[in-house]
């Protein structure tokens, strides 16, 4: 069952900082680029662009490269200490980043962030369980026994 | 019984060698027995229910039930075999270097860049400020301080890593022109908006220090 694509726990921690941000800031890019295009003046969208990734694909990349390693943080503080690995710890992990993330903003914000978070990795453990599942081949068909011929 | 998803915590001593007694006088229940390929499909549903007491991590050596958290090691033959990319630091190619070497550098400068807020917010506020208020200024610093030196930390990790595995590719091999060019390239781009000069100053910081961060890891 161990999962031999990712590294071991208290490294894969730098890892998962590094994917998240890389994704963050990749995916802000393209994001922000397209929305700095269109919401500049003709004449200037190239530049409008060009501003807008570079003050706001960091940002994005800082907020998913937190969350990312935030939650590989707790994944593995919890795979830790319940020694075994299932689909709770994904979901335990993610309430807590949402909790974590968001304490600043008070008790019941980080409450509700929670139980977004863990709701939402609840969802993508199903998601992904069911993909799998089908993704997974029939086991063949017995072979039926049949009376040898004379 | 929770066999797919990973193995119980192995039975106390106890308990297994009560149990040995109890497993030899059923040996139906070996380990290569029980499987559930075609033909052994009907002999399975013969095969009583398992003791409770049998330790299930026998069952399936191979998939390392009942072990602690599994521990993987970098596999030979799995690692990056770009000629001269073999460093110190073990990788798998350039999406290894990348999510490594920016996790690093983002973790490093969030870390540097925390604990320079937290000190500047301890110096602002005045010492006989009440705790609420300097906690809250501290806090502030740190959010402010950190996350700032941490972006920046990690885009140009991020940018050094693409342009050097997009060499590495196109050269299909990694020397240490690799490395100085994309990191020149790097730090020419993070001062593109500066004009000429700044840009040439920072290609140059850029390049000469990974330069020397390449001379300084082939060495060890």
């Amino acid at each position: 069952m161990a999962d031999h694509t990712r590294d071991p726990c208290p490294i894969v921690i730098i890892n998962d900082f590094g994917g998240a941000f890389a994704m963050g800031v990749i995916g802000g890019t393209i994001w922000h680029g397209i929305k700095g295009f269109r919401n500049s003046p003709t004449g200037e969208r190239r530049a409008g662009a060009f501003s807008a990734i570079r003050s706001r694909a960091p940002v994005v990349g800082g907020n998913f490269g937190s969350w990312g390693g935030v939650f590989s943080i707790f994944d593995c503080t919890i795979k830790g200490i319940r020694r075994k690995e299932d689909p709770f710890n994904p979901i335990m992990a993610g309430f807590c980043t949402g909790g974590a993330l968001a304490m600043r903003g008070g008790f019941k914000h980080a409450r509700n962030s929670a139980i977004t978070c863990g709701c939402l990795l609840a969802v993508f453990e199903g998601v992904g369980m069911v993909i799998s599942r089908m993704l997974t081949p029939a086991a063949p068909p017995a072979p039926i026994a049949q009376p040898l011929e004379a | 019984m929770v066999w797919p998803f990973g193995g119980s915590q192995a039975a106390p001593a106890a308990a297994t060698t009560a149990a040995e007694p109890a497993v030899s006088s059923t040996p139906v229940v070996a380990s290569t027995e029980f499987s559930s390929t075609p033909e052994h499909e009907n002999k399975a549903a013969e095969v009583p229910f398992l003791p409770d007491d049998l330790d299930i991590s026998k069952l399936h050596p191979l998939a390392g039930l009942g072990k602690d958290l599994d521990v993987l090691e970098l596999e030979d033959d799995a690692l990056s075999d770009l000629p001269g990319s073999q460093g110190f630091l073990p990788s798998r190619g350039w999406s290894d270097d990348l999510c490594y070497g920016s996790g690093t550098m983002y973790m490093g400068g969030l870390a540097v860049g925390g604990a320079y807020g937290f000190a500047e917010g301890m110096r602002t506020t005045p010492a006989n400020a009440p705790a609420k208020i300097r906690i809250n200024a501290v806090l502030n610093a740190i959010t402010r301080r950190g996350p700032y030196l941490g972006n920046t930390a990690g885009i140009l990790a991020i940018s050094y890593n693409i342009f050097n595995g997009i060499f590495d590719m196109s050269r299909s091999y990694h020397d240490i022109y690799n490395s100085i060019a994309a990191g020149a390239i790097t730090g020419a781009l993070y001062r593109s908006t500066m004009g000429v000069k700044p840009m040439a100053i920072s290609a140059l910081l850029m390049g000469s220090a990974m330069g020397a961060w390449n001379i300084a890891t082939s060495a060890l």
